[in-house]
Parts: structure tokens; C-alpha cells; sequence
């Protein structure tokens, strides 16, 4: 431990310990997912028991249903399209120190304003048409985003809370619009008039739901992953994520990377809403959000902010759903059992490093510590 | 010279053999040492010795792996620190244990507070404590809250403390590293007096002259061992930093070097700033910097040098005043425009302010080249292979012992976090190197070598600012020396022609011959 | 003024919900661990109220159970942040989503029912009319009438602002949070100090939630808290930790509550009336915000590398 003969290490060495460093914390992580899926498995197989039906044939079952065939694989990736857009959405606003956890709102909105857009203005050419809603529900989103994010760097106002509430506010907001002014007459109240066929994305898989808004995820994704992890910008996000004092230190401007990281989590959260829109639904409802927002909050967190980890989880839980659904048609444990699932396996993966301490009196320095745990006293 | 007892008397405590491993870390390695009754004895080594974890099993935070502890004959084997204080052992610590919002009372009070059923018995508590405030010779007003009191009475407080529930083998955790000259005069006359009134005291420091003036005895750890256990009027200085260090070439004087002054470089004037929370503000400062002079900003942490270094890189704004670099102001300049004139800055907190703890080195050490990109230039690559081969490059050149440049910045030794900091911020070519707190917490192999950084600095023509509390780095670096005081800036020597005493009088704001400018 | 007895009866109404989860949240805000899942713990609350008034037909009997799960439930949350070093903000978040998803779970598997659970059998907390106060004109009619737990809730804000300087127990919890290495080195228990706050903070949202279902409407429907722990954590935030302030700003927020039951649907939608009392929240934040010299209490977020 003693630094006197402090001396570079040799080039050669240095490059073991590097990759036996990377290959150490490789085998960690792919143990610590091992740990949460085992754990999740057993608990489904322990919730379907409960309800009186055999745990694992239900779960066969399941599994057939979302990944089956190619109608089901389909079918299980159409659901999983607003979630992956709004999950990367939210990683990215972590990554900066910004919790945005207003992705709900921001959702709906992005819905509100592909919805008015593919239903108001044109028929037109389908790329330009879908462009417009797109861009329209990225504006909205991200203006919402981007004020509460201004409201954080320059007012210092929460923006948990801020974004919390402004959850509740927008969606009573649409749902005002899609019961009055903007109500569909020939539907029940609280649904807005059909978008026309121009605003909708092709279906590549009949009957599955699948539509070509598959590209576009798969190229947003790619494009938040490099802008995150690898790009300058991104640099910039993650340092004032990190820590502000350090970036402030060094020369970023703070403010201007809360904002901006606000403003592009808020526009994905609003492409998220308006695939809601032209990928499945057709209009807006009151209920088309259904809680995506929130799955993509959780997601974000299990996925540590990091954007290939995130869109990994995105297809587990994903995957979870479906199956779930297969398992409500075969038995009555209900769908929401998905739901369950990922609440606990988010609180199982950050125990992780806690169950295995307490049991095994080991790793005491992966605990995190808290303010105010001066030299780990407490 | 090794120990010889002139007398034999039972030790108070006594430790001998004692191990403790954390995973693959030996921390101690079979420490053996004894505190005679009366006795104050002082514990020094370099950081990562072992001292905390040894003085955190005698304390009763950490169990030993093997080994024994006697107290008063008697072997104990603390699981608490409530077991350690029933034994009479208290701790004052160097990042003091009192709740700022709560009162005086209520903090000497904190789990013993008197009162049956969980109530709170106010009225005898507020007795108990002014009780012991007459019984110790401390004057304090019991309703006063702690966050409002200044550092020294914090400390009173703390030593107050341990002594309320009996304590009689006091360990101290380096008291007097935020205390002025004359505080730690006063700290050691009451540390002679308990002695002498049957308590025995442990003295962790790293500051040998101060050791030398109130330790009886000196123990050195090195590597997780002790080395030796000196008798303090048998022995000197080098010999002990001999057995820290394990070796004998330590230069703890002056560090001579050429002096070429240029032009003036940095020139601050009449600063001021709004006061913060935990500091004072700034007011009507104004200072001057040469290329190639090291000024050195002394005083008590508390009296603005926080306020001015964050002034000086740009993170607060200014109220009234200007800063210029090379002629050009820079009091409405942004941080990132600040470093483009040539200012570089080594923040006081490196965990905080000068790395991403969580996150990787080459993270930590590319921030000044990405600076001024913008526009399209963003989105591209933060790290490509030239960058790469940069980070690989400074890593050797500055000695930094790292696994390589992704892993965590917060796996770094202390030193080696600095060092990376340090590097940083001398690879950008600065005109100006403001450095706060630069060796705090840093071991002795590391600190020549930043100071061989900085001096090389100035013969590049760097002009320096160094603010540190420690006025033995100030005395063995700088050319110049300003004392801060509530704020302002109270005296103005050249380094060499001035004293430890008569810096300490202007850092206690007391006026001695020359003012400020 | 048949409005205005409404409007403020109602008000004090709808207070006691937010105002039972405040005082729950509060002792978790004071021990640095904001349990910012209130809302699951108020829905799980309303539910099992609920489902134990059916099964006993006694409001008692389910006032006194669910608050039973509440403390066991909030010892384990507590054990799980403590002990296991769950960061408390992805656990309340967790728990939020666990409260909207396990409740529909339950109201299918259990009940096979989508949407509301009600019925006959569904017993409802009584109101009280308490003898001298109802006579005291105007005032009188506003302020009898309420249920138990609304009066229990009242009594209880009184006791705390007591309790802050008269028990040991509050400076523990205080000490816990704010310097948990101090109340350490005293011999105080700190994980015992803050298990304790998330049972309290449980058992409380739990009286909240029965308030909701069985002391309001009588049955169970979906997501029926719509947001009332976020506006309670507002509260707390606010309120900076200090009992009588969280009282009248749990107040402010209920009679924003009750502005939506009065304000009938002509004069404006009723969305934007039900808008009201997260308006006076953000409303509120922004002040606070703005009025609040450095150390606000920021909600314990998580660094996203040590999770």
C-alpha cells in the first residue's frame, strides 16, 4: 500500500490488470442479472401457485405467447416500441442528474399533439405526414421538459416533485381536451377524432401490430446511445450528472446541459406518446398512456441510466408482459403480475449488494454509504 | 533512540499484536504499543499507516481479527462505542460528531439525554451540563446552536463531550488541523492540564512540530506496522520522518529554487463577494501575481479562502471588483472563457469538485480538451484514439498508479487522485494556477511530487496562487504570503522574512506591524 | 353560506388523507430517508381497508389490521433501506408501481373485479357529532361531523408538535438524519431510528388510505388516490419539517381539493378544477424554491453509479 516508490506501471502490465479489471466486473454484473432473473422466475412461479394453477406449465405457456412464433415475437416487440423510446428518453435525463420523472405527462402530451395533427391537418404524403406528428409531439415534450428543466437550473425547483405533479396537470389537461373541444362525436367522450390513414405507420406483420415504426426506434436508439455514451455532448451530460460541482469546475456549463438533456428526454418521451398514436391506437383516449411512463421510469432506474442496459430491460420486461398476458388467457392470474414482477426485481437488484454482505459478511465496501457516514460509521 | 523507561508504571492501555484485515487489505499488522496514566502520546504515520483503523477498534467502531487490548490490566474487546465510553475511552474526531441544528445541550446530551418513558427531561439535563462546564473549567452557553459556533468551540464541545460521560483515556484525531496557531496554544494548554488531572491522552497527527511540543512519547506506524516508539526529548524530527517514510532523504525545509519574476499575471482588485452559508464573504480584496511567483493565501478555513478561489476560477459571481489575467478582466467571463486566458485550478475538495468520483480517469482527464468544442464538433467521439493515447502518456508521466485510465476515479488512492487532478489541470500550459488545500489527505511521496510539478510550473512562467491552512507548506513553497481574515485580506509579507508566530497573530486578526493593501 | 359550509367542510374532508400521509412522511423526512412512495402505501391501505371491512363488516376491525400490515409492511421497507442499503428513492418509486399494479392484481385475483370493488357489506367509518362543538354557530357544522380518524388526525398534530421538544425519541430521529455518525458514536441506535420512521410513515399512509375508501366513499376503485402522496410529499417538503406548518399547508392543499367539488361544471371544466390542488403545489414549490437559501431538502436521489 505504500505510494513511495510510486512508478508507472509497465506498459504490459498495465494492460493485464486493465482487462482483468473489465473481464472482474463483466463477471459481476452477468451474476448479478443471473441473480435478479432467477429470483424473478421464482416468484412468478410462487404467485401463479398461489392462484391454485400449475406454476410451470402456465409459465410454458406464457413463454409460447410472447415468443412462440413469429406472430408472437412480433406482437411482443409492437407493445414494446413506446416503452423502448420513453425508457431511453428517461436514462438520458438521469445520465445528467435531471429525474425526469414527469415521462408520463410528456407521453400523453406527445399523444395529444400526434393525434391533432394526424386527425387535423391533411391527408398528405404518409412520410411527410408522419414527420409532422412526430416532430409536433417532440416539440410539445420537449417544451414541457425543457421548462421544467429551466425551472431547475435557474429557480432550483425540484424538478421530482415538479415533474410529478405536472404529471397529474397535463393528463387532466387532455383529458379536458379529448372530453370538449376535441372530442370524437361519434365515440364515447374522452376519445379524439380518428387520425387519417396518411398518419399511420405501415403494418409489416398483419394481425401483430408491428409496424414500421421499428425503424425509427431502432435508429433512435442507436442515435441516444452514441449522443449518451460516446459523444461530447453526451460527455458534458454525464459529467453534470456525475457531478455539478466538478463540471462547473471544469468549464461546462451547467445549466445549459440540465436543460438541454431535459429538453431530449422530454421530445423521446413525446415520440413515445406520438407511437402510441400512429403505431397502434389510431386517436387519442383517455387511457392510452396506461402507466408506460412509469414503466419507463422504473426501467431507467433497473437500467442504471445507462442506454444498453436500459434498452436491454426494455425487452425483458417486455417480454414479462406479453408473457403475462399469455398467462391471464390460460389462467386467471392476471396480467398485472408483470407489473409486480419489475417492482420487485428493481428493489432485489439494489439489494443485491446487501443480501450478499449480510450473508456472506463479504463486500462491505460495494455498500453504498450516506451523507453524513463519516469514514463508513454507520 | 528507541523507549526506556525510567519508571515502571502499569499502563492505562495497552495494545499488543494487534491485526485487522479488510478483504485482502492488511489495514494493521501486528501494532503493539502502551499510554502510560498522565501520559500524552502521539500516533503519527502517513495516511494509508493504519492510524484510523487502529484508533477505530480502540474506539469500538471496528472489531480486531487478532491481538489484545488491555485496559487497566484488563482485556476488552469493544463491539460499540457505547462499550468503549462505559470503559472510559472517548474519541474526538477530526470531522467533529455534533448535530448543527441542535443546541449545545442537546448535542452533550445526545443518548444519555436524562428523562424516564422516552420523555425528555429538559431541566435536569441543562443542570447536568453546566455542571460539568464548572467541574472542567469550559464556559459555554447551553442554548447556543452548534452550526453558529466557531470551529475551535466545536471542538471544545467535542472534548466536552466525552469528558461529560467519564472519559479518561482521550483519543485525538488530528485537532489541530483547523485550528490557527494561537487555538492550538490554547487546545494544548488544556490537553497538559487533563493530563495532569489523571487523563491519558492518544494524539494522532501528521504535524511533527506540534507533536514535538506536547508529546511525551511518539509512536510510528508505517505500512499497517509499528515502527518504533520514540521518547519525544530523545529523538528529532528527521529521525521520525525517517521511520514514516522509510527513508532518509525527506526534505522538510524550504524548497529552494530560482526565482525569475515577470510581469504581473494575475491581478485581483478589490474583490468582493456575498457571503455563503458556510463561509465568510469576500471584501475589498486586492492582490497581485507575478510569472513564476508563488503567492500563498494563509489563514483559517472559514475566513473567505473558499469564496476566493471559487471567485478566482469563476463557479460564484462577483459583487464589485475585478479579476484580470494578462491585462484582460475577466470578472463577467465565464468559467470556460477563465480557462481559456490560461487559469487552471486544483479544487480544495478533489472527491467533489476535481474528478468524477464514480466515474472513469480518462473522464476525469480529457474535460479540458473537450472544452471548447461546439456546435457539430459535440457529437462527436468524446474519447478517440488520439485521446486515448494522451491519457496513456499522462498517466506515466505523472506516476499515476492506476489499473488503467477506465476504471473508477474513486479506486485511486487519495494521492494518486490528486496527482491525476494536478495533471490536468499543468497539461493545459496555464498562466495562472490557483491551487486550495492542494496535499490535504495526500502522503508524503505524493506531495514532493506536486510540489516538483508546481515548481516547474513557474519556471515555465506560471504565475501561482496557492491557498492552504497548513502554514508549513506555505512557509516551505511560497515566495509571498497573504493572510485572509473574515474576509479581507490582513497582511502581505514576503515568505522568508516573516514567522510562523507572526502569521499566526494576523490569521487570529490580530494587527501586527504591516496591513493589508 | 351553504357554500361555504361545503367548501370548507369538505376541505377539512379531504385534508385528512394528505395530512394522515404528511404525518407519516415527516418522520422519514426527518431521518434523510423521504419515502417518496407515500401513494403506494396509501393505496395498499385503501384496499386492504377495504377487503377487511368486507370480510369482517367492521370498521374497526379494518381500521386496527390495515394498520397492523402497515407497520409490518413499513418495518420490512425499512429493513430493505437500512439494512439491505436500498437507495429509499428507487424504493419508494418501486413501491409505487408495486401499489398500482399490486392492487389491480388483487381486486382480479381476489374479487374477480375490474375497476371498483363496493358493495352492501362494505362498512364505513361512522361520523361523529361531537356534543358541545356542533351547537358553536357557523363554525359548529363545519367542524363536526368528520370521522374518527380526521379527529384522531388532529390530536395527532398536536401531540407531535410536543413530542418535537418534549421526546427522546424525535431528537433520535432528527440525529439519525442529520448526523447519523454522532448519534452513532452516542450510543443511539441510527437503523433503529430510521426502520422505526418507515414503519411509522406506513402505518400512518395506511390510516390514510382507510380514510380514502372507507371513510370517504365506501368502496375501492382503481388508482382512487390519484395523487395525494405527491401532494403530501409536497408538503412535507415545504414544510421544511416542522409540524405546525405541515398541518396548514396539508390544509391549504385539502381545501384546493374540495375547490372541485364545489365548483359546479359550468363555470369551468371539471378537469381544471380537479387540477387545483397540484396547481397550488407547483405553485407552492416554485416559491419555496425561490425563497430557500441553500440547504433545501432535496429528495434523496439516487447517484446512478452505486445503485
Amino acid at each position: 500500500m505504500s505510494q513511495n516508490s510510486a512508478k508507472p506501471l509497465e506498459s504490459n502490465e498495465k494492460i493485464d490488470t486493465q482487462w482483468s479489471h473489465r473481464w472482474r466486473s463483466v463477471r459481476t454484473k452477468s451474476g448479478a442479472l443471473s441473480f435478479t432473473l432467477i429470483f424473478g422466475l421464482l416468484l412468478t412461479l410462487a404467485l401463479i401457485q398461489a392462484q391454485g394453477f400449475k406454476p410451470i406449465p402456465t409459465v410454458w405457456e406464457g413463454i409460447q405467447y410472447s415468443l412462440g412464433d413469429p406472430t408472437s415475437i412480433a406482437r411482443t416487440l409492437a407493445w414494446g416500441l413506446p416503452l423502448c423510446v420513453a425508457a431511453i428518453g428517461v436514462a438520458l435525463a438521469f445520465r445528467s442528474g435531471m429525474f425526469n420523472i414527469g415521462a408520463e405527462g410528456q407521453i400523453y402530451a406527445g399523444a395529444m399533439a400526434a393525434a391533432i395533427v394526424g386527425a387535423y391537418i391533411g391527408p398528405m404524403f404518409t412520410g411527410l405526414h408522419l414527420a409532422l406528428c412526430i416532430i409536433a409531439a417532440a416539440l410539445i415534450g420537449g417544451l414541457i421538459a425543457g421548462v421544467l428543466g429551466w425551472m431547475r437550473a435557474v429557480w432550483g425547483v425540484d424538478e421530482v416533485l415538479s415533474t410529478l405533479l405536472s404529471n397529474y396537470i397535463i393528463v387532466l389537461f387532455c383529458a379536458y381536451l379529448a372530453t370538449s373541444p376535441l372530442r370524437d362525436p361519434d365515440r364515447q367522450s374522452g376519445t379524439t377524432k380518428a387520425v387519417f390513414d396518411s398518419a399511420m405507420f405501415a403494418e409489416i406483420m398483419p394481425k401483430t401490430g408491428l409496424r414500421s415504426a421499428i425503424f425509427l426506434v431502432v435508429v433512435l436508439c442507436l442515435a441516444v446511445w452514441w449522443l449518451s455514451e460516446k459523444s461530447t455532448l453526451g460527455y458534458r451530460w454525464r459529467m453534470t450528472g456525475e457531478s455539478a460541482s466538478f463540471a462547473a469546475s471544469v468549464g461546462i456549463n451547467v445549466k445549459r446541459a440540465q436543460i438541454q438533456s431535459m429538453v431530449f428526454s422530454g421530445a423521446l418521451a413525446g415520440i413515445a406518446g406520438a407511437l402510441l398514436v400512429t403505431a397502434s391506437q389510431g386517436r387519442y383516449w383517455t387511457a392510452i398512456g396506461s402507466g408506460v411512463g412509469w414503466d419507463a421510469v422504473l426501467i431507467a432506474l433497473i437500467g442504471r441510466a445507462r442506454i444498453l442496459p436500459t434498452i436491454g430491460w426494455v425487452l425483458v420486461y417486455t417480454i414479462m408482459r406479453s408473457g403475462a398476458r399469455g398467462v391471464e388467457q390460460v389462467s386467471e392470474v392476471p396480467a398485472e403480475l408483470s407489473l409486480i414482477l419489475i417492482a420487485c426485481i428493481i428493489i432485489i437488484a439494489a439489494a443485491r449488494a446487501g443480501v450478499l454482505y449480510k450473508v456472506t459478511g463479504i463486500g462491505r465496501r460495494l455498500m453504498p454509504k450516506r451523507e453524513g457516514d463519516v469514514n463508513g460509521m454507520v | 533512540m528507541s523507549q526506556s523507561p525510567t519508571r515502571l508504571v502499569t499502563p492505562v492501555l495497552e495494545v499488543t499484536g494487534v491485526t485487522k484485515r479488510f478483504g485482502s487489505v492488511v489495514a494493521n499488522s501486528n501494532i503493539s504499543f502502551d499510554l502510560k496514566p498522565g501520559e500524552i502520546h502521539a500516533l503519527v504515520g502517513e495516511n494509508g499507516a493504519g492510524k484510523t483503523t487502529l484508533m477505530r477498534i480502540l474506539y469500538g467502531m471496528c472489531v480486531r481479527d487478532s491481538g489484545s487490548v488491555l485496559i487497566r490490566g484488563s482485556e476488552v474487546n469493544f463491539r460499540r462505542p457505547s462499550e468503549a465510553i462505559d470503559q472510559g475511552v472517548g474519541m474526538v474526531h477530526q470531522h467533529f460528531m455534533l448535530v448543527p441544528s441542535f443546541t449545545v445541550m442537546e448535542n452533550l446530551t445526545l443518548g444519555i439525554e436524562p428523562g424516564k418513558f422516552g420523555l425528555f427531561d429538559k431541566r435536569a439535563a441543562a443542570e447536568s451540563v453546566l455542571e460539568s462546564m464548572e467541574r472542567l473549567g469550559i464556559e459555554m452557553d447551553p442554548q447556543g446552536i452548534v452550526g453558529e459556533l466557531s470551529v475551535a468551540s466545536q471542538q471544545k464541545l467535542e472534548i466536552m463531550k466525552i469528558l461529560h460521560r467519564g472519559a479518561s483515556i482521550l483519543i485525538m484525531d488530528e485537532p489541530t488541523a483547523v485550528l490557527t496557531p494561537q487555538e492550538t496554544m490554547e487546545l494544548f494548554g488544556l490537553l497538559r492540564r487533563l493530563a495532569q488531572d489523571g487523563s491519558s491522552i492518544i494524539f494522532i497527527s501528521h504535524k511533527l512540530r506540534e507533536v514535538f511540543e506536547i508529546a511525551d512519547r511518539i509512536t510510528v506506524l508505517r505500512n499497517g506496522s509499528t515502527v518504533e516508539t520514540f521518547l519525544t526529548e530523545g529523538t528529532d524530527p528527521a529521525e521520525v520522518v525517517a521511520a514514516m517514510t522509510g527513508r532518509d532523504d525527506v526534505n522538510l525545509g524550504r524548497m529552494e529554487r530560482e526565482s525569475n519574476l515577470g510581469d504581473v499575471v494575475l491581478s485581483v482588485n478589490y474583490l468582493s463577494c456575498v457571503k455563503p452559508a458556510h463561509d465568510s464573504g469576500l471584501h475589498q480584496v486586492s492582490f497581485e501575481v507575478r510569472a513564476g511567483e508563488i503567492v500563498g493565501i494563509a489563514g483559517v478555513e472559514g475566513n473567505g479562502q473558499s469564496v476566493l478561489a471559487e471567485a478566482l476560477i469563476g463557479t460564484i459571481p462577483l459583487a464589485a471588483g475585478d479579476i484580470a489575467i494578462q491585462g484582460i478582466p475577466l470578472a463577467k467571463a465565464s468559467v470556460s472563457e477563465r480557462r481559456n486566458q490560461g487559469l487552471a485550478y486544483v479544487p480544495e475538495d478533489r472527491q467533489l469538485e476535481g474528478l468524477p468520483i464514480n466515474g472513469a480517469v480518462w473522464e476525469g482527464l480529457v474535460a479540458g480538451r473537450l472544452r471548447n468544442w461546439s456546435a457539430w464538433r459535440s457529437l462527436a467521439n468524446a474519447f478517440p484514439k488520439s485521446s486515448k493515447s494522451w491519457v496513456q502518456d499522462l498517466i506515466s508521466r505523472y506516476s499515476i498508479r492506476t489499473p488503467g485510465y477506465n476504471v473508477a476515479c474513486s479506486s485511486l488512492s487519495g494521492g494518486n487522485q490528486q496527482k491525476l487532478v494536478v495533471a490536468r489541470e499543468l497539461e493545459a500550459q496555464p498562466t495562472c494556477l490557483v491551487l486550495a488545500q492542494p496535499t490535504r489527505g495526500v502522503d508524503l511521496g505524493a506531495i514532493e511530487f506536486i510540489y516538483q510539478q508546481i515548481i516547474e510550473a513557474t519556471n515555465n512562467g506560471c504565475a501561482v496562487v496557492l491557498i492552504s491552512a497548513d502554514l508549513d507548506e506555505i512557509m516551505r513553497l511560497t515566495d509571498r504570503v497573504l493572510v485572509m481574515y473574515g474576509g479581507q485580506i490582513v497582511a502581505d509579507e514576503v515568505t522568508t522574512s516573516t514567522t510562523r508566530e507572526q502569521l499566526g497573530m494576523h490569521m487570529m486578526g490580530s494587527v501586527v506591524g504591516t496591513g493589508a493593501a | 353560506m351553504e357554500w361555504f359550509e361545503a367548501f370548507f367542510g369538505s376541505g377539512i374532508r379531504f385534508t385528512t388523507p394528505i395530512l394522515l400521509a404528511a404525518l407519516g412522511g415527516l418522520f422519514t423526512a426527518w431521518t434523510r430517508d423521504l419515502n417518496v412512495g407515500l401513494e403506494g402505501a396509501m393505496i395498499f391501505g385503501a384496499f386492504f381497508g377495504v377487503m377487511i371491512g368486507l370480510n369482517s363488516e367492521s370498521w374497526v376491525m379494518a381500521v386496527v389490521l390495515t394498520t397492523f400490515l402497515g407497520v409490518m409492511s413499513g418495518l420490512i421497507f425499512g429493513y430493505i433501506v437500512a439494512e439491505l442499503k436500498v437507495n429509499v428513492f428507487v424504493a419508494g418509486i418501486a413501491l409505487n408501481v408495486l401499489g398500482a399494479g399490486g392492487t389491480v392484481y388483487l381486486l382480479r385475483s381476489l374479487f374477480g373485479v375490474k375497476g371498483t370493488l363496493s358493495g352492501e357489506s362494505v362498512p364505513s367509518i361512522p361520523r361523529v357529532d361531537l356534543p358541545v362543538i356542533s351547537e358553536i354557530p357557523f363554525f359548529g357544522p363545519i367542524l363536526s361531523g368528520h370521522t374518527v380518524l380526521t379527529y384522531f388526525s388532529w390530536v395527532l398534530v398536536a401531540f407531535l408538535i410536543w413530542a418535537v421538544h418534549g421526546t427522546k425519541l424525535v431528537r433520535h430521529l432528527k440525529a439519525s438524519g442529520e448526523h447519523p455518525a454522532a448519534l452513532a458514536t452516542a450510543g443511539g441506535k441510527v437503523n433503529g431510528m430510521r426502520i422505526f420512521a418507515q414503519a411509522w410513515c406506513f402505518a400512518l399512509c395506511a390510516l390514510a388510505g382507510v380514510q380514502l375508501s372507507l371513510g370517504q366513499l365506501s368502496l375501492f376503485t382503481e388508482g382512487m388516490t390519484s395523487g395525494i402522496g405527491f401532494v403530501a410529499l409536497a408538503a412535507v417538503i415545504f414544510s421544511r419539517g416542522r409540524v405546525p406548518l405541515l398541518a396548514i399547508m396539508c390544509f391549504g392543499f385539502g381545501l384546493s381539493s374540495a375547490a372541485s367539488v364545489v365548483i359546479s361544471d359550468d363555470i369551468i371544466p371539471p378537469q381544471f378544477a380537479q387540477m387545483t390542488p397540484y396547481v397550488v403545489a407547483m405553485i407552492g414549490l416554485i416559491i419555496f424554491a425561490r425563497t430557500s437559501k441553500g440547504s433545501a431538502m432535496r429528495i434523496a436521489t439516487p447517484v446512478m453509479d452505486k445503485l
